[in-house]
């Protein structure tokens, strides 16, 4: 008798537990219209279509030659260390001594007058787009509320080099061929990707991508929001 | 028999109760999500960073005999900020007849800060010959940089790109609070 009761118990209590689950997960939020709190992989999924929303826009002009014709540096130095060291300019020169290097001869091949009393330069306009990667970013939901993020640092997106519209250049014109034209814009574009960018552009950029993260969390359910950074390596700071 | 089969219904009864009520958010009003939304909308959306060139070049000269020259080139970063104007109001409002689908219309999205860093001023050269340059001549250059700079982020669209986020951001939160359908309009 006392074993058929507890079953009968048994039995009528699972019925009950499970009734009610069911009127809760199914029919109740039918009339409430509740709060739903989303799921990790939804967030997760979500973050993927904003690739292109969260990154900081960076319009950097350049001025050729003199972005890279750093006054501490002396041309006869370095062709002097050229002429006597062994090995390739790589590993002779250091990256500001390439760039002065370069830049110079690129600018006397293509006829610049950049020193004495007439100075003649060419600004080059580059969009840069600065962001994360969305397929490197980790999401570690701890409990309903609690979620901690690793953010991989901020990189260069996407970079283009704009042609110049001669309507709205406001600097002295030089003569330059279409060809020249598209040297010194190669050279400037090469550099902006060996370069790493200025701290102040990737600290912007990591700011933006942060409050963007917390608010989206924040209207997901989420309390506890704890947004960690990935070391930056080298290459992680270009393209 | 009867104690125990009553046993039986209310302590899962009190177990139900207990594990649905505390895992659950009351259901939002039009207060709230205006409140959220608002939240959203504080935040500045989009931000352009400009290095920009400035270049003054002036020159005088007495019957075709140059008298005088100056030039200064250099280089400054200004910021450009666009967000939603929360200084005008918006509107929301449910649908009559689906309680779960939001009608939202938001105010025009505008610059909400235009910054010109004069720390960051980088000189390339500067020449002077028969005068000086002086203060006010570069001030009234990077004057008509700052108004380039906001024409061109116009251009590129940054009040469109402010606009898209914003719209994002809120569409995430009410689709988390249970909302099934936006509506957008404009004031």
């Amino acid at each position: 008798m006392k074993i058929r009761t507890t079953l009968v118990i048994l039995a009528v209590s699972c019925v009950v537990l499970a009734a009610l689950l069911w009127v809760d997960r199914t029919l109740f939020p039918l009339f409430t219209g509740t709060k739903r709190i989303a799921t990790s992989q939804e967030i997760f999924e979500g973050l993927r279509t904003l690739k292109s929303l969260h990154t900081l826009r960076y319009i950097q002009k350049v001025v050729f030659p003199y972005d890279y014709l750093d006054p501490e540096l002396d041309f006869d130095v370095i062709l002097t260390t050229l002429r006597r060291g062994k090995g390739s300019v790589n590993s002779l020169l250091s990256p500001r001594e390439r760039d002065y290097l370069e830049a110079r001869e690129l600018a006397e091949r293509i006829g610049l007058k950049f020193t004495g009393r007439r100075r003649e330069f060419v600004v080059v306009t580059a969009q840069i787009g600065v962001g994360i990667d969305l397929e490197k970013l980790k999401i570690f939901p701890s409990s309903e509320r609690t979620i901690q993020v690793h953010l991989p640092p901020p990189r260069i997106v996407d970079l283009t080099i704009e042609d110049p519209n001669p309507s709205t250049y406001p600097y002295p014109d030089i003569p330059l061929s279409p060809y020249h034209w598209k040297l010194v814009a190669d050279l400037v574009e090469r550099k902006l990707r060996e370069r790493s960018l200025d701290a102040s552009i990737l600290s912007a950029a990591r700011t933006q991508v942060s409050r963007f993260l917390t608010s989206l969390l924040k209207q997901a359910g989420f309390l506890d929001i704890e947004i960690k950074e990935d070391l930056p390596t080298e290459d992680a700071l270009r393209r | 028999m009867r104690r125990p089969f009553l046993f039986s219904i209310m302590i899962p009864t009190i177990l139900g109760v207990l594990i649905t009520g505390c895992s659950r958010f009351s259901s939002p009003s039009m207060e709230e999500l205006s409140e959220r939304i608002r939240t959203i909308l504080e935040l500045p959306s989009v931000e352009y960073r400009y290095r920009e060139i400035v270049y003054v070049g002036v020159e005088k000269s007495f019957l075709f005999i140059p008298t005088s020259s100056k030039e200064v080139l250099f280089s400054v970063e200004i910021r450009v900020q666009a967000g939603i104007d929360l200084q005008q109001p918006f509107t929301i409002y449910r649908d009559i007849r689906n309680p779960r689908k939001i009608h939202l219309t938001l105010p025009p999205p505008k610059v909400l800060l235009l910054d010109v860093d004069e720390g960051t001023i980088r000189q390339y050269f500067v020449v002077e010959q028969g005068s000086r340059i002086h203060r006010m001549d570069y001030l009234k250059e990077l004057e008509s940089a700052k108004q380039r700079v906001l024409q061109d982020a116009y251009k590129r669209g940054i009040l469109g790109e402010a606009e898209r986020q914003a719209k994002t951001l809120i569409e995430h939160m009410l689709f988390a609070a249970g909302v099934e359908g936006v509506e957008w309009g404009r004031l």
